[in-house]
C-alpha cells in the first residue's frame, strides 16, 4: 500500500482490498444463505489524467466495481481513497459532499435519461442540487456545456426521446461534467451506440479529458476501444483483478493466461491477419460468482492450469515495474520485487508504438524489460 | 451478380416495407444477392441498415401487417419463395433453410427441454420416429460440442449458460441438414471468448456439412474471419460486395471505406485518432432518388444528389454502389492495381470536430459538382492521423437536402437561419434513431 518509487503523478483514486458481495436470500425467512461475491478483493489506482481501462467479460464484476467506488452501493470490505479522503465508511452527508468530483456515464444513454425532462432540465439537475448558482448562470453553464459535448444549443428544450443513441450519450457525459468532477466513471458508454458512433463518442471523451484534466475509469468488454483510450489496463474476471499493466505492455505481452487467451480470441479485422492469428480457445463458461472455485478463479478453464492452482489462490504480485499478475506461474519470478501498490505506471518515455506483424505472435516491446515468458506449453490449439 | 458455381439462393429486386403510424418505412430497398452452395456470405452494416429485415423476407417470417414484401424474386431450389404458399413455406424454414437468431433466450422456448425442441423438427421435417429422432438429437449436441449430450437432452434451456444456448440454436438449424444456413448476429449477444468458440464451431461445421451460410453482423473482425464474400448493407439498399479479402484490400464505396477505418484493432498499430462517420444513419421513410450516404459522405458530388446510383462493377465478383466507380462518370475512380500498403498521408479525415451535424443546415456555401480525389489508399489498416496540434480541418458538409435535379442556386450570402420550426414530431436526425434502435 505504499508509493513505489517517486511517481510523476499521485493518485487520485486508491482502491485497496474491496469487497462487493450481494446476499442470497432464500426460502421464506428470506434468509441470506450464499453471496454473490461481484467483487471479491480488488486493489488499484487511478492516477490523476490517466484513463484506467477495466475489461472481462459479462458478469465479471466490472460494473459492480465502478459503482462500488463511487459509493453507489455500501461496500463490503475495503478503502477507497478519492482526491485524498477515505470514502470507503463514508455515511451520506459526507459522500454528498463528495459527489460533485465524482461522476458517471451509464452504458445505456436512453434509459439513464429522464424522458419527462428536456436536455437543459437534465443537465441542469445536478446544478440545481449541488450549488447556489443563480438561474441565469445555471442557464449560461448549461449552454457551454452543451457547446463542449457538442450538442447545438438549439436542442436545450428538446425531449430525449428526440436523439439518436449517440446525441443521447453526449447529454449524459454533459451532465456528468456539470459539476466539473475530476473524476468519471464511464460504464460501457459506447456499448450500445453503433460502430459508426462510438468512435465519435471516444474521440469526445478524448477531447474532454485533455481539456478539463479529467481523469478515468472505462469499463468495457471491448478490448480493442480499451487499447486505443486507456493508458493503462486493469483485467477483470470473476470478481478479482488477474492482471494490471501499462497498456503498451499489456497488449503486446499479455502475462495472464486468461488475458492471453482474452487477446487473442477477439477477431481481427484483416482477413489476411486473421488467418494468421493464433488462437487459445478456453473450454467452458465463467463459473458463476456465488460459488467460485477454490484456490485460482481460473482454475476451471486454465489453459495452463498446475496443481497448485486448485488449492491456492495466487496473490496479485508485481512481476515487472508496473505490471501486476495474479498468477502461480510467476511464483518466484525473478524479477526484484518492488514494495509498491498496484500504482503508477513508470513513465516510458515515448517509444515507437510496438507492431505485431503476424497478429498474436507477440513481439516484446523494445524498451520494456523482457519478462520471463513461462513455459511456451500448449499455448495455441 | 452470379458469378461461379450455380447460387442455391438467388434474390432480385427485394423491396420490403413497413407501414407504421408515421408513415412507411423502406427497411428494405431492391436488394439484390446471391448464395452460391457451401459459400458463406457475411452481411455488414449498422443498426437499422435492413439485414435482418432482408434475411425475414426470404423466409416469410416478418408480421405482415406492418411488413409488406411489395416487390422481388427469391429463387430456392427451382421456385420463388416469395409466390410460395405459407404450409410449404413453413416446411422449407427449419428444414431446409434453417437460422439462428442474436438473442438465444428468446428464440428457444423455456417451458420445454432442449431435447424435445431439437427433435421437433427432425420429426416434422424429416418424419423421424421418437427414437431415431432422440439419437440423432444427441449426436447434433454432440456435434456444437455439448459435453453429455445424451444427458443433457433432457435439460431446460434456462440450465445453459448463453454460449450452450446458441449451440443448442445451431444444432436446431442443423437438424435437417439445411442447403441454407441463416445466421443473424448469432454471437453478438456473447462474450468475446465464447464468441471464439461458437466461431471456431461454425469453421468446423461448414467443412463437415457443406451448406452455405449467410452470417450477418456488425463486427468486421468475425466477417474477416469467417467469410468468403461479404456484402455491406447502408439504409436498405447493398453498396458493396466482394470476395472478403478483396474487400478489405480494396474497398471501393466511400462507406465501406470509412467503416473499416473506424474500428481499432487489438493488434498492429495503435491509431491516435480514431476515424469518425459523421452524422448519423439515413431515414428511410422513402425510397430515396438520392445516394443515401450522400448526408455522411465526404466525396459527395452533384450526381449524388440527382440519382440513387447502381451497383457498378470494379473487379471481378466485386461491385458498389457508388458514382465514384461509375466508369461513365469518373476517370479517377476506376479499379487500379492494389497499391503498396504505405500510410498514406490523410490530409482530411472523413470529419474532425465530434459536432453532431445540425438537422437544418443553410444553403450550402457552394455547391461542389467537383468529384474530390479519394485520399486514402485503400488499406484497411486505420490511417495514421494528422501531427498533433495541427488542427484537422473540418470538411464542409453539405447535407441540404435538395429537391431532386433542381438546379441549386448558388448563394453568397448565407441566409438567416431558419428559425427552427416547432415540431411535435421529432425531426429527422432523431427519427432516424428512434426507428434505428440502440440493439444490436
Ligand atoms: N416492425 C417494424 N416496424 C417498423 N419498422 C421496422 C420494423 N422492423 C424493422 N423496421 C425498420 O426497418 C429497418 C431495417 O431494420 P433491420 O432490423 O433489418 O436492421 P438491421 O440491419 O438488422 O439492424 P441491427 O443491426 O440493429 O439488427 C430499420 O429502419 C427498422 O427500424
Ligand atoms: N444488485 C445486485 N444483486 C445481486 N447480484 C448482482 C447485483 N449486481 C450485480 N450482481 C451480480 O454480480 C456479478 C457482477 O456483475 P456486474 O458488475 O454487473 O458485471 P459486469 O459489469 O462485469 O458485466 C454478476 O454475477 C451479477 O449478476
Ligand atoms: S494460477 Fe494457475 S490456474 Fe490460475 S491462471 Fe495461473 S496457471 Fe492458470
Ligand atoms: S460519392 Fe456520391 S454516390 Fe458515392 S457514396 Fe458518396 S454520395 Fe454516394
Ligand atoms: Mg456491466
Ligand atoms: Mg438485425
Amino acid at each position: 500500500m505504499a508509493d513505489g518509487g517517486a511517481p510523476p503523478k499521485a493518485p487520485l483514486v486508491e482502491v485497496r482490498g474491496l469487497k462487493m458481495h450481494f446476499p442470497i436470500r432464500s426460502g421464506l425467512l428470506r434468509r441470506q444463505t450464499g453471496a454473490v461475491k461481484a467483487v471479491d478483493g480488488v486493489d488499484f489506482d487511478v492516477i490523476e489524467g490517466e484513463t484506467l481501462g477495466l475489461v472481462g467479460e459479462s458478469g465479471c464484476g466490472k460494473s459492480t466495481c465502478g459503482r462500488a467506488v463511487l459509493r453507489l452501493y455500501d461496500i463490503t470490505d475495503g478503502s477507497i481513497r478519492v482526491d485524498g479522503q477515505e470514502i470507503g465508511r463514508a455515511g451520506q452527508g459526507r459522500l454528498r459532499r463528495m459527489r460533485p468530483t465524482m461522476q458517471m456515464v451509464f452504458q445505456d444513454p436512453q434509459a439513464s435519461l429522464n424522458p419527462r425532462m428536456t436536455v437543459a432540465d437534465i443537465i441542469r439537475e445536478p446544478l440545481d442540487e449541488h450549488t447556489k448558482m443563480s438561474r441565469r448562470e445555471k442557464r449560461e453553464k448549461v449552454l457551454e456545456l452543451m457547446d463542449a459535448v457538442g450538442l447545438n444549443r438549439r436542442f436545450a428544450g428538446r425531449y430525449p426521446h428526440a436523439f439518436s443513441g449517440g446525441q443521447r450519450q453526449r447529454i449524459g457525459i454533459a451532465r456528468a461534467l456539470a459539476l466539473n468532477p475530476k473524476f468519471i466513471v464511464c460504464d460501457e458508454p459506447i456499448a450500445a451506440l453503433d460502430v459508426s458512433i462510438q468512435a465519435q463518442v471516444v474521440n469526445l471523451l478524448e477531447d474532454l479529458q485533455e481539456k478539463f484534466g479529467l481523469t478515468y475509469l472505462f469499463i468495457s468488454h471491448d478490448l480493442s476501444m480499451v487499447r486505443h483510450i486507456a493508458t493503462r489496463v486493469a483485467v477483470m474476471y470473476l470478481g478479482r483483478i488477474v492482471e494490471l499493466a501499462p497498456r503498451e505492455a499489456l497488449y503486446a505481452e499479455p502475462l495472464h493466461p486468461y488475458t492471453q487467451a482474452l487477446l487473442s480470441a477477439v477477431p481481427e479485422p484483416d482477413p489476411l491477419a486473421e488467418a494468421g492469428v493464433k488462437r487459445i480457445i478456453l473450454k467452458g463458461d465463467v463459473p458463476s460468482p456465488a460459488n467460485p472455485p477454490k484456490g485460482c478463479n481460473f482454475c476451471t478453464r486454465c489453459p495452463r492450469v498446475m496443481e497448485i492452482c486448485r488449492e491456492v489462490d495466487p496473490a496479485s504480485q508485481e512481476v515487472a515495474p508496473g505490471r501486476f499478475v495474479a498468477c502461480h506461474l510467476y511464483d518466484g519470478s525473478p524479477v526484484p520485487k518492488v514494495v509498491a501498490g498496484p500504482g503508477p505506471a513508470p513513465r516510458s518515455e515515448p517509444q515507437p508504438e510496438t507492431t505485431t506483424t503476424t497478429a498474436g505472435e507477440t513481439a516484446a516491446p523494445n524498451n520494456e524489460q523482457r519478462l520471463i515468458e513461462p513455459q511456451q506449453g500448449e499455448r495455441d490449439r | 451478380m452470379p458469378d461461379g458455381g450455380a447460387p442455391v439462393l438467388d434474390v432480385t429486386g427485394l423491396k420490403t416495407v413497413f407501414r407504421t403510424r408515421g408513415g412507411e418505412v423502406h427497411a428494405v430497398n431492391t436488394v439484390d444477392f446471391h448464395l452460391n452452395a457451401g459459400e458463406l456470405l457475411g452481411v455488414v452494416g449498422e443498426s437499422g441498415s435492413g439485414k435482418s429485415v432482408t434475411m425475414m423476407s426470404l423466409i416469410g417470417l416478418l408480421p405482415t401487417p406492418p411488413a409488406e414484401v411489395r416487390a422481388g424474386r427469391v429463387m430456392f431450389d427451382g421456385r420463388d419463395l416469395l409466390k410460395t404458399d405459407d404450409e410449404t413455406l413453413r416446411d422449407i424454414r427449419g428444414g431446409q433453410i434453417g437460422f439462428v437468431f442474436q438473442d438465444p433466450m428468446t428464440s428457444l422456448n423455456p417451458v420445454f427441454t432442449v431435447g424435445f425442441q431439437i427433435m421437433e423438427p427432425l420429426r416434422r421435417h424429416m418424419g423421424m420416429g421418437k427414437r431415431a429422432a432422440r439419437v440423432r438429437a444427441a449426436e447434433l449436441l454432440d456435434l456444437v460440442g455439448i459435453p453429455d449430450a445424451t444427458r443433457r437432452l433432457g435439460d431446460f434451456p434456462h440450465q445453459f449458460s448463453g454460449g450452450m444456448r446458441q449451440r443448442v440454436m445451431i444444432a436446431i438449424a442443423l437438424a435437417c441438414d439445411p442447403k441454407v444456413l441463416i445466421a443473424d448476429e448469432p454471437t453478438t449477444a456473447l462474450d468475446v471468448t465464447i464468441q471464439a468458440q461458437i466461431l471456431e464451431l461454425m469453421k468446423e461445421l461448414r467443412t463437415k456439412l457443406g451448406m452455405g451460410v449467410i452470417w450477418i453482423t456488425h463486427d468486421l473482425g468475425v466477417i474477416a474471419g469467417i467469410a468468403d464474400r461479404v456484402m455491406v448493407m447502408y439504409g436498405g439498399q447493398v453498396v458493396e460486395q466482394a470476395p472478403v479479402r478483396e474487400l478489405f484490400a480494396n474497398p471501393r464505396h466511400p462507406y465501406t471505406r470509412a467503416l473499416l477505418t473506424t474500428v481499432p484493432s487489438v493488434r498492429g498499430e495503435r491509431v491516435k485518432r480514431l476515424t469518425v462517420i459523421e452524422g448519423q444513419p439515413p431515414i428511410l421513410s422513402q425510397q430515396p432518388g438520392w445516394c443515401p450516404f450522400r448526408d455522411r459522405c465526404p466525396h459527395r458530388m452533384e450526381v449524388c444528389d440527382r440519382l440513387n446510383p447502381q451497383r457498378y462493377p470494379v473487379a471481378a465478383g466485386h461491385d458498389a454502389a457508388c458514382f465514384l466507380v461509375d466508369p461513365g462518370l469518373s476517370e479517377d475512380y476506376r479499379p487500379r492495381p492494389r497499391p503498396a500498403p504505405q500510410p498514406a498521408p490523410q490530409p482530411q479525415p472523413l470529419q474532425a470536430q465530434p459536432q453532431p451535424r445540425p438537422i437544418r443546415q443553410q444553403p450550402d456555401p457552394q455547391p461542389q459538382p467537383q468529384p474530390r480525389p479519394v485520399q486514402q489508399q485503400p488499406d484497411p489498416q486505420p490511417q495514421p492521423q494528422p501531427q498533433p496540434g495541427q488542427k484537422p480541418q473540418p470538411q464542409p458538409v453539405q447535407q441540404q437536402p435538395r429537391p431532386q435535379s433542381q438546379p441549386h442556386p448558388v448563394q453568397q450570402q448565407p441566409q438567416p437561419q431558419p428559425k427552427p420550426q416547432p415540431q411535435v414530431r421529432p425531426t429527422s436526425v432523431s427519427h432516424s434513431f428512434t426507428i434505428g434502435g440502440d440493439d444490436g
